[in-house]
């Protein structure tokens, strides 16, 4: 069993990481991106806001990001090679329309490393978001100023934190980002405001970041959110990151899956002004009434849907495709829940041990990395025990 | 009712099990023996049509598979339908038998089941095992039919407050007439006590809640009522069938624990059989896990919601009792190669309304069921047969 992480909003007013325990052998970039800067709902939800990656994403996984935002795929730019992390925060930062800015580390997956992994993201512009006050690049060699390496350990005296850099994820691989330092000053050690300290390999990166700006700020509005992995034992037996081409299993063809992104990896539902039925997943025309004029896109809730039917699968009963899920993590779980008034949803669930959710159960639908499949990995929402409590879909 | 009716003058059946044969050599075989099973004979020329019920598992012959039925069963050049609904794939084979002679258009129809499940490796195994379920929405979650099966098992359980032992009875039920069945895949008995401690596959379904994975074939020789006679004084006269569908995924139907598909065939069947379920003397249903069986006896009209799991534990459902329902050991013991069930169970109805099903015999038996379910219940049909 690996060890849970615990994932959540930084910024409530105690400066305390609201911690929710999961584990985490289903998380990847991808999945950890989607959870942070879901965590900011507020700035992803601003009209023209615009997405940054820094880190080790794989190609095209800004249109997969724009599909799990519900943004257009041009509001999320491609990942820059090599971009440092001071560098993409003052792009970031320097828009007029509010942006968000998320990276990843990555250096534990695939067991390359001992130190933490997990995504952040910061949100800038609009009442809430962080501010960059400042923001300057000493020139030269970070290595021969001596500073370089991995030692995944920040500094954070005084206010001033060092984004540690650990090594490449591949073999010529551009250097991580380190992002423990920063969670630092996130979760409120080194209080509001913070001089980030980046050693960039254009030189040494140095900002002072305005946490919490307005007076309006609230816990439910946070302008950052940090997902880190509480030990990279979680990641102990993970496949390889890039899967096999070669899938043994049934096919959903690609084009299919990322037509159904938006109900895959949103819960979107249509809604049918003839007869008001919803149909999920969306399929053009009403499962009801066959009306296919008018449908509106309804997205159906994802938090504190009951459960209506459990199993547990157990070794042998999985398809073919997800025997090397039960290798590595064993059984799992699968529910049908309620998410509205005539629409279920089949779910695996993540997180706890298969068995732990029952029928009146109430969960929530997480994105999470499910099985290679045409040498990519797909991705599904999956269930976990909800933080919501009873609360009536 | 003036509608011409078809009957059966003719079944055959390969053994069930883990089999040395191949596809070809069990289409033989069945056809062979449906051939020979007729009392006066049969020439093969007087076979107009026939209807082969596969679903090519492991990708045996994807398409165009009914040339292999007319080359192995030596129909040359007669027409061959390759009739695919997944687990009902050979009841609805029977279907079209039927309809293609109450409409007239043939005079004697031939009707075969196969699937040879065994001679691939577990891993394509439990690639194929899934496929006829929901491929993008239910199997993306990880489910299998088994899986599926352990969702509406859990969902009727909970619902009715059922006694979980009527699962084990099945098994424990079917088992025991598997005793008496030569072609029966598994030929043991066992208890309730093994049977709820058999490994979880599914929960709460265990390894003795699950049909095995077996290879078999049957045919069955189908005539129109009024030449029937020339060919046997004993036909078995097919007095109606009904046919539904639902929708593919479970998540998508109205309930989870009724099968809309079974319940319309019934429906049709017994309307336009002019029957009554009082008449019925046995059933043959589709039991491809325990908890289906359950689910069929409420949705066949037998027993009232949530009552099956009650009237199993009551004996009622065994030979002797008053409603003995898969006398023959069901898909649970005797076995089910996918494409085959559906000819498989006429084939039972067929001896058992003959009186030739020994000492697995009901006895006195004039009227039987079979119900065959396609997937999780996307498809299913009824058929009702009758001793003249």
């Amino acid at each position: 069993m690996p060890s849970p992480i615990r994932a959540g909003a930084w910024a409530s007013p105690a400066g305390e990481l609201e911690g929710h325990p999961v584990v985490g052998p289903d998380e990847d970039a991808f999945t950890l991106a989607v959870a942070a800067l879901e965590a900011l709902p507020t700035v992803a939800a601003s009209p023209g806001v615009s997405v940054r990656t820094v880190g080790e994403f794989e190609p095209g996984v800004e249109d997969d990001l724009a599909a799990a935002l519900g943004l257009p795929p041009s509001a999320v730019r491609p990942p820059v090679p090599r971009v440092s992390f001071g560098a993409a925060l003052s792009e970031a930062a320097g828009q007029e329309a509010p942006s968000l800015l998320v990276a990843i580390d990555e250096r534990a997956i695939g067991g390359a490393g001992s130190a933490p992994a997990g995504a952040l993201a910061l949100g800038f512009g609009g009442p809430d978001g962080a501010r960059l006050r400042s923001h300057r690049t000493v020139p030269g060699d970070p290595s021969v100023m001596g500073m370089g390496g991995g030692s995944g350990s920040p500094s954070s005296s005084s206010g001033v934190v060092r984004l540690d850099h650990g090594p490449a994820v591949e073999p010529g691989g551009p250097p991580s980002v380190g992002l423990s330092g920063l969670r630092a000053a996130l979760t409120g050690s080194v209080g509001p405001s913070v001089t980030l300290v980046d050693l960039a390999p254009e030189g040494l990166w140095i900002g002072e970041l305005d946490l919490r700006p307005s007076a309006s700020w609230s816990p439910a509005s946070p302008a950052g959110a940090i997902f880190r992995w509480e030990s990279p034992s979680a990641f102990a037996g993970r496949p390889a990151r890039r899967p096999p081409t070669v899938s043994e299993g049934a096919y959903v063809p690609r084009a299919t899956y990322r037509a159904e992104r938006a109900s895959r990896w949103r819960f979107a539902a249509e809604r049918c002004p003839r007869c008001g039925a919803r149909t999920f997943p969306k399929r053009g025309a009403c499962s009801t009434c066959g009306n296919a004029e008018g449908l509106t896109d309804e997205l159906l809730p994802r938090t504190g849907l009951a459960v209506e039917a459990t199993t547990v699968v157990h070794r042998g009963a999985q398809p073919s495709e997800f025997d090397r899920q039960v290798e590595v993590s064993g059984e799992y779980e699968v529910l049908l829940a309620r998410a509205a008034e005539g629409v279920r949803v089949t779910l695996q669930v993540a997180d706890v041990p298969p068995g732990a959710i029952s029928i009146g159960d109430r969960i929530d639908a997480r994105l999470r990395r499910l099985i290679p499949m045409e040498g990519e990995w797909r991705y599904a929402l999956k269930a976990v025990p909800s933080r919501d409590g009873a609360v009536p879909a | 009712m003036t509608r011409r009716r078809a009957a059966l003058i003719g079944a055959g059946h390969t053994k069930f099990g883990v089999l040395p044969d191949g596809p070809r050599a069990l289409l033989r075989q069945a056809v062979d023996g449906a051939v020979a099973s007729v009392d006066r004979g049969v020439e093969r020329s007087a076979i107009g049509e026939a209807f082969l019920g596969t679903l090519g598992f492991a990708g045996w012959q994807l398409g165009n598979a009914s040339a292999v039925l007319a080359e192995e069963a030596r129909l040359p050049g007669v027409p061959v339908t390759r009739v695919e609904n997944a687990c009902a794939s050979a009841g609805f084979a029977l279907r079209s038998g039927v309809q293609a002679i109450e409409s007239g258009a043939r005079d004697v129809v031939l009707v075969v089941g196969l699937e040879k499940m065994n001679d691939a490796p577990s891993t394509r195994r439990r690639y194929w095992l899934g496929v006829s379920g929901d491929t993008e929405w239910e199997r993306m979650a990880g489910l299998t039919f088994a899986g599926v099966y352990g969702l509406m098992a859990s969902a009727y359980l909970t619902e009715h407050h059922a006694d979980p032992d009527a699962l084990a009875e099945v098994a424990v039920k079917n088992h025991e007439n598997a005793l008496a069945n030569p072609n029966a895949h598994l030929r043991k008995r066992i208890t309730r006590e093994e049977a709820k401690a058999s490994p979880l596959v599914a929960d709460p379904l265990r390894l003795f809640d699950c049909c095995p994975v077996s290879d078999g074939a049957a045919a069955l020789l189908l005539a129109g009522e009024e030449v029937a006679k020339r060919f046997t004084d004993t036909p078995v006269l097919i007095e109606g069938t009904g046919a539904g569908s639902d929708a593919l995924a479970l998540q998508d139907r109205a309930s989870l624990t009724k099968l809309a598909a079974t319940r319309r065939a019934a429906d049709e069947a017994f309307r336009r059989s002019g029957t009554e379920r009082r008449s019925v003397d046995l059933l043959e249903v589709h039991d491809c896990f325990t908890i289906a069986e359950l689910l069929a006896l409420e949705d066949l009209g037998f027993a009232p919601a949530g009552e099956a799991a009650a009237l199993e534990l009551s004996g009622a459902t065994r030979i002797g009792g008053a409603l003995p329902v898969n006398p023959d050991g069901g898909l649970k013991a005797k076995g089910h190669p996918i494409g085959a069930t559906g000819a498989s169970q006429a084939y039972e109805a067929f001896r058992q309304l003959r009186g030739e099903a020994g000492s697995r015999q009901v006895k006195g038996a004039r009227r039987a069921l079979t119900h065959n379910v396609g997937g999780s219940g996307a498809s299913a049909t009824v058929t009702l047969f009758a001793a003249v």
